[in-house]
């Protein structure tokens, strides 16, 4: 127990977190850039459903990935609400930029290193490699994100996770 | 854009940057990485300025100016390595810069095995560097060593300790003479130095700053003219504004050159490597080469310099070892110098840069050529083909690489590669050749990479930019030119040639908008064709390339993006990349024959 309190001391910090479907979700801040509206959005052909396309920003060319997808959710309709999350990620260990489109942008919450849990290391239908940990907010549960494995090049790894259902990884 | 989302970024965004200074984001270099970048950058500097120094210095060892520069260079290597604790460097270093310290003391003259050893012992230091540059990649420590550097520095050493020993009485007070030198200079700050010397007015500025501000300069002129365009500008009560815009405008365009400008470095870096090269290559075959450099301060776009390397390497290879005559009596018989002369040249000519590697040695052999394009089919035994034509079938692949070829003719191992490498640059391969005096081989590049001329078409409701260079022509398809095949796929007739013709949205699955074909782009890459439909053709344009990103691995079909005019990015086609679609090879099965699904037409062409 004492190894899991010392691991998620790392954990303890600032977490940007937003709405995907009835679930919330956190990132770390440090890994945030900058959140914008939706926004023009060039498709790239051939390439898998959940990358939304490319965008513009500021001369600088940004993948978006289309997270809803990406967690095999059911898509639904743009809207106003809908932001995209400019990030710093590592991808085969390379530092990148990345996006990733978002129902709705919550709050910066402080998530203390004792509100946080590990994710289960195995769930019925879900792949939990890309869960950080799972936080307990005043405003609810919110499921931090390994944005590395998220975003990484592995082409599905995140197939299974349609049936995610925030009560079933809540402790 | 909501509140929500505004308040949100803002707290993000100083979040981010409070938080930013305590905890980059893994793999962010920690100091000591970035002091052994440093010494990578400033290390390869130095060993690249040393072997010009050593190039002057074999054909006159008295210049003492050079033989100063080369002990700094070896010097400033050491005191660098020393301060890291890379022994190795630090070691081979020492034992070069002794070994030149009994040259300056005239103890040692720097010629035969002398001036071989700093060779040596530079190529063992750039190894060392490199082994240190691709730890520094692949995080992992300490590099592996060069086997060969320790059998180096003892040889040094007692070549070293052979001239100090003759003159015994002399012994005692070289040493320390050496050590007061390296007292005065160890004073200095070895990385303070070059500004000293005051030469240079440059700074070094990391690659992707500048790419960025290229960006932001791109963005600028989109921004600008989306101003300009604006409708309260064109109204006649906004004469100021309008005057404003004008200066802006002309600012912006003038920022826009500067700026397309930065990235443009002189190609004497690469004619140092060259000469080099020239050098070990010589060296190698036996043969006595002058190798000459013209056009060092011409400048070209990193990105070329970087690509144009390596056809280089094999161009002047090939003229020393093939492009002279093997026996130096065999030129002189014919009125020639007996050293080979090989010129390396660069200059502009109308907005594209020339580079030529020219030898004097005994040219191509016109009728070999011949013979053998004919026996391979490449020409008809009764075609008399032009010149130039004869020359650039060397360039054919598994021409060049036929050994009776290239025993008669003396030319072209990998011809097609280097081909093919200034083909994809978007540049071309022009050979001239003499039989008996010479053959000079002329590349002509485009200044940069970074642009293209394109074509901006539309397909569905998506923009694409084709690159003009792999564009044939266009043609607006009658009902007549186009067969059906096997009720699936459709060929078009032009001038004589079935072409596949392949819709574009098809081929990248967007749903389509016009039933009709009614402008097809005849593209074509390494010799195969194919009739693209598009839906429109919006103008011609020059885009800036951009990479599409690491982020999204594959993308086949295209090969980077561009901001189009609105800001908007518009995604760049690879041609070969859509012949491999059509091909069938991205389209995952072999359904040449049996479509998956009715509604999905299969690409294939039928291959039978």
């Amino acid at each position: 127990m004492k190894a899991i309190d010392a691991k998620n001391g790392d954990k303890e910090g600032k977490y940007l977190t937003f709405k995907l479907g009835r679930e919330e979700y956190g990132l770390e801040l440090v890994r945030v850039r900058e959140i914008i509206a939706l926004m023009d959005i060039t498709p790239v052909p051939l390439a898998p459903d959940y990358v939304r396309g490319v965008m513009n920003l500021r001369g600088r060319v940004i993948p978006v990935i289309d997270l809803r997808r990406k967690f095999g959710m059911q898509p639904t309709e743009d809207h106003d609400r809908k932001c995209i999350i400019v990030c710093d990620v590592l991808r085969n260990e390379q530092p990148i930029q990345m996006s990733i489109l978002v129902d709705a942008v919550s709050e910066v919450l402080h998530i203390r290193a004792a509100d946080i849990e590990d994710a289960p290391t195995f769930s019925a239908g879900v792949e939990t490699s890309f869960i950080h940990g799972i936080a307990k907010a005043k405003s609810g549960v919110k499921i931090l994100l390994d944005i590395d494995i998220v975003l990484s090049a592995a082409p599905t790894p995140l197939s299974a996770v349609a049936q995610a259902d925030a009560a079933a990884v809540t402790a | 854009m909501s509140t929500a989302v505004e308040a949100g970024r803002e707290q993000a965004t100083r979040g981010a940057e409070g938080a930013r200074g305590q905890s980059r984001p893994a793999g962010a270099p920690d100091l000591d990485q970035e002091i052994l970048q440093e010494f990578v950058l400033e290390a390869n500097e130095q060993l690249t300025d040393a072997d010009s120094r050593l190039l002057e210095l074999e054909k006159s060892p008295h210049q003492n100016e050079a033989l100063n520069a080369l002990f700094r260079s070896f010097h400033t290597i050491k005191g660098l390595a020393g301060f890291l604790n890379l022994d190795d460097l630090q070691n081979t270093a020492h034992a070069a810069e002794d070994l030149l310290d009994c040259a300056r003391g005239k103890k040692i003259e720097l010629r035969g095995q002398a001036i071989d050893l700093i060779f040596q012992s530079s190529d063992v230091l750039k190894q060392l560097v490199r082994q240190v540059a691709d730890c520094l990649t692949a995080g992992t420590w300490p590099p592996a060593g060069v086997a060969r550097a320790a059998a180096l520095v003892d040889g040094i050493r007692k070549l070293v300790a052979g001239a100090q020993s003759p003159a015994a009485s002399a012994a005692a007070s070289a040493p320390s003479a050496a050590e007061d030198e390296e007292r005065a200079t160890a004073a200095e700050e070895p990385g303070m130095r070059r500004p000293a010397e005051g030469a240079e007015r440059t700074i070094r500025v990391d690659a992707n700053r500048l790419d960025h501000l290229v960006d932001l300069v791109g963005e600028l002129v989109i921004t600008e003219s989306m101003v300009a365009r604006a409708t309260a500008v064109g109204e006649n009560q906004a004469r100021d504004l309008r005057r404003h815009m004008l200066r802006l405008d002309k600012i912006t365009r003038e920022l826009q050159e500067l700026a397309g400008s930065l990235r443009m470095v002189p190609v004497q870096g690469l004619f140092r490597k060259m000469a080099r090269l020239a050098r070990d290559t010589a060296k190698k075959c036996g043969k006595e080469v002058s190798f000459e450099t013209i056009g060092e301060d011409t400048e070209l776009d990193k990105t070329v310099v970087e690509k144009v390397a390596d056809p280089l390497v094999h161009l002047i290879r090939n003229a020393i070892d093939h492009g002279l005559e093997s026996d130096a009596t065999e030129r002189v018989r014919q009125g020639k110098a007996s050293a080979g002369r090989v010129q390396l040249r660069a200059f502009h000519k109308g907005g594209k840069i020339f580079i030529e590697v020219e030898d004097d040695g005994r040219g191509l052999n016109r009728a070999a050529i011949i013979e053998k394009a004919v026996q391979r089919g490449l020409l008809r035994k009764d075609e008399i083909p032009e010149e130039r034509d004869i020359y650039s079938l060397i360039c054919q692949p598994g021409f060049s690489t036929a050994t009776k070829i290239t025993a008669l003719s003396g030319r072209g191992v990998g011809m097609d590669v280097v081909k093919r490498n200034i083909v994809s640059m978007g540049g071309s391969l022009e050979i001239r050749s003499e039989g008996g005096k010479g053959t000079c081989f002329a590349m002509k590049l485009p200044l940069t990479l970074a642009v293209i001329d394109g074509m901006l078409v539309r397909a569905g409701k998506e923009r694409y930019v084709i690159p003009t260079l792999s564009v044939v022509r266009l043609v607006e398809p009658r009902r007549g030119d186009i067969t059906s095949v096997l009720d699936r796929d459709d060929w078009l007739q032009v001038q004589g040639q079935s072409l596949p013709l392949v819709r574009l949205t098809t081929l990248f699955r967007l749903p389509a908008c016009d039933s009709q074909a009614r402008l097809a782009i005849i593209v074509e890459c390494d010799g195969d064709r194919i009739a693209v439909v598009v839906d429109e053709l919006l103008g011609q344009q020059q885009a800036v390339i951009k990479s599409i990103g690491g982020g999204l691995g594959d993308t086949p079909g295209i090969s980077g993006c561009a901001i189009l005019s609105d800001g908007r990015v518009g995604l760049v086609v690879d041609v070969a990349g859509l012949l491999q679609l059509v091909k069938g090879e991205h389209m995952g099965d072999a359904g040449h024959f049996a479509p998956v699904d009715l509604d999905d037409k299969p690409n294939g062409v039928w291959t039978a």
